[in-house]
C-alpha cells in the first residue's frame, strides 16, 4: 500500500533522509522507530506529499505522493506529531468541517467521540493536551481511511485511552488497513506492530518482523551502538 | 471550496472587525480634528503660516476657510484618503491572512485533508477579496451615513466610482503582494506587513495626494473602465502565478 524506494531528501543543513526503502502492506502495522532528528517526520512529510524527495519514489497505492497529494489524502488518516487545529473552533464544528470536506457521515465520528469521551462543545485550543490528542485521533479515524500515518499518536493520552487506541489500531489491522506508526513507546509497538523499521541519521538500519526480534529495546539500542 | 472560504473568513473575523473599528476611529478623529482646526483657517496669522511653510495658495486657503469640519472630512475622506485607508487595510488584512496561512499549524491542518494547494491558495485569495470588499463597502456606508449626504443624485455616482476603483485597486495591489508572499516570502517576514503600511501611510500623508491616486491603481486613476477590466485580470493572473509557484514548494510542516 505504502511503498518507499530509495527516497532521499536533504535539508540545507545536510540532515534528512538518505536512500530510505521500506513498505507498509495491507493489513500490516509498521512501527517506525528512531530518536528525535533521525528522519522519521521527514519521511512522513514525503509520504503525505508535503515535500518531494530529491531522488527515489514514494507511492501510496501506486500513486506518487507529491503529485497526487489531494487524491491520496482521501484515503489517509493522519495524526501529526505537533497537532494543529483551526483557531476558535469547537471540536464539533471541526468534525463537521472535516465530514463536509471528506464527504463522510458523522455516525462513525459520534461513535469515536463516545469511545474516547471527547468534549465536542469545547473550543479545541482550550482543551488539555490529552483531549486535543483525542480530537486528532477522532479526525484521523472518522472517515475510515485505508492508510493510517500516526506520528506519536498516544502522546498525552491516559492509560485507559491508550488501551482503547491500541484496540482501534488492532481493529484497523484486522480490517486490512495499512498503518505506519512513528513512536517512542516500545510497549505500544509490541502490542500492535507486525514489523519494525528503525531509522538512524536518515538511513534505514533495520527492517525486521517483530516475531524475529527477541528483545525490541535491545535491538534498538544495538542499532544505536548503546 | 465554499466551506474552506467560510472557515477562512470566520478565522480572520477578529482582524476584519479590527479594520472596521479602525475606520470608525479614523472618522471620529478626523471629524474632531477638523472641527478644531476649521476656525483656524479664518485666522490671518495661520493663513500666512500655511503660505510660508506649505506653499499654499490664496485660492486653496480660501476654499478651506469656507468649510466646516464635516465638509473637510467629506472631501478628504471620500476623495483623497479613502483609497489610501483601504490600501492600508488591505495590506494589514493580507499580512494577517498570509502569516496565518503560512503558520505551520494552520497549513498542516488543511493540507492533511483532501484539499489541493490550488484550492488552498484560491480559497485564501477569495476570502481575502471578500474581506477587503466588505471593509470597503462598510467604510463607504459609514462615511455616507456619518456625513448625511442628501444630494445623492449628484454625489452617488462619483462616490461609487471612488469606492469601486479604490476597492479594485487595493485588491490588485494586495493580490500582487500575496502572489509574491505565497511564492517567495512565506511567513518569515511578518514585519514586512507591519512596516509597509506604516511607511505608506506616512508617505501618503506628507505628499500631495493626486499623483498617489494614480500610483494606487495600476491602470491610472481616471479611467474607470480600464480599472474595472484590468484589475480583475491582474488579480486572476496573480492567483494563477501564486498557485503555479506554490505547487512546487516543499512544505516543512
Amino acid at each position: 500500500m505504502v511503498n518507499i524506494k530509495g527516497l532521499t531528501f536533504t535539508y540545507p543543513n545536510g540532515k534528512g533522509v538518505k536512500n530510505a526503502s521500506f513498505e507498509v502492506n495491507k493489513g500490516e502495522v509498521v512501527g517506525f522507530l528512531g530518536p528525535n532528528g533521525a528522519g522519521k517526520t521527514t519521511t512522513i512529510r514525503c509520504i503525505l506529499g508535503f515535500m518531494k524527495g530529491n531522488s527515489g519514489t514514494c507511492k501510496i497505492d501506486g500513486k506518487e505522493c507529491f503529485e497526487n497529494a489531494e487524491e491520496n489524502m482521501k484515503d489517509i488518516g493522519f495524526i501529526a506529531g505537533e497537532i494543529a487545529f483551526p483557531e476558535n473552533m469547537r471540536a464539533k464544528e471541526y468534525f463537521e468541517f472535516i465530514s463536509k470536506i471528506r464527504g463522510c457521515d458523522m455516525r462513525r465520528c459520534d461513535e469515536l467521540c463516545k469511545m474516547f469521551e471527547v468534549d465536542t462543545k469545547q473550543i479545541i485550543q482550550k482543551l488539555s493536551k490529552g483531549n486535543k490528542q483525542k480530537v486528532a485521533l477522532v479526525s484521523a479515524f472518522m472517515h475510515d481511511p485505508k492508510v493510517l500515518i500516526l506520528d506519536e499518536p498516544s502522546s498525552g493520552l491516559d492509560l485507559l485511552m491508550q488501551h482503547k487506541f491500541l484496540g482501534l489500531v488492532n481493529k484497523a489491522k484486522a480490517e486490512g488497513k495499512s498503518v505506519l506508526m512513528s513512536t517512542h513507546n516500545f510497549n505500544e509497538v509490541e502490542r500492535t506492530c507486525d514489523r519494525v523499521v528503525i531509522i538512524k541519521d536518515g538511513e534505514i538500519r533495520a527492517d525486521k518482523k517483530l516475531t524475529d526480534i527477541k528483545n525490541l529495546e535491545k535491538t534498538f539500542l544495538e542499532v544505536y551502538d548503546v | 471550496m465554499f466551506n474552506l472560504i467560510k472557515l477562512q473568513i470566520l478565522k480572520n473575523k477578529k482582524i476584519l472587525l479590527g479594520c472596521m473599528a479602525f475606520i470608525v476611529f479614523y472618522l471620529f478623529t478626523m471629524i474632531m480634528t477638523a472641527e478644531l482646526t476649521a476656525p483656524m483657517f479664518e485666522n490671518e496669522n495661520f493663513q500666512n503660516m500655511l503660505k510660508e511653510m506649505f506653499g499654499m495658495t490664496d485660492a486653496e486657503i480660501a476654499s478651506m476657510s469656507g468649510m466646516n469640519g464635516y465638509d473637510m472630512v467629506e472631501t478628504g475622506f471620500f476623495h483623497q484618503y479613502y483609497p489610501i485607508i483601504l490600501l492600508v487595510l488591505s495590506i494589514i488584512l493580507i499580512g494577517k491572512y498570509i502569516t496565518k496561512a503560512f503558520e505551520t499549524t494552520t497549513m498542516s491542518c488543511y493540507l492533511c485533508l483532501p484539499i489541493s494547494r490550488r484550492k488552498y491558495v484560491a480559497s485564501t485569495a477569495v476570502s481575502l477579496g471578500l474581506s477587503v470588499l466588505f471593509c470597503g463597502i462598510v467604510a463607504y456606508l459609514i462615511g455616507l451615513l456619518t456625513f448625511n449626504i442628501v444630494d445623492m443624485d449628484v454625489n452617488f455616482w462619483a462616490f461609487s466610482q471612488t469606492v469601486l476603483i479604490s476597492t479594485l485597486s487595493s485588491l490588485a495591489v494586495a493580490y500582487i503582494s500575496m502572489c509574491l508572499a505565497f511564492s517567495f516570502i512565506g511567513g518569515k517576514y511578518r514585519s514586512f506587513y507591519i512596516v509597509v503600511p506604516i511607511i505608506l501611510f506616512f508617505v501618503f500623508m506628507f505628499k500631495d495626494i493626486s499623483p498617489i491616486l494614480s500610483y494606487l491603481s495600476p491602470f491610472g486613476w481616471e479611467n474607470i473602465y480600464l480599472n474595472v477590466i484590468g484589475c480583475p485580470i491582474l488579480i486572476a493572473a496573480s492567483i494563477y502565478l501564486s498557485i503555479k509557484l506554490f505547487k512546487r514548494r516543499n512544505l516543512s510542516l
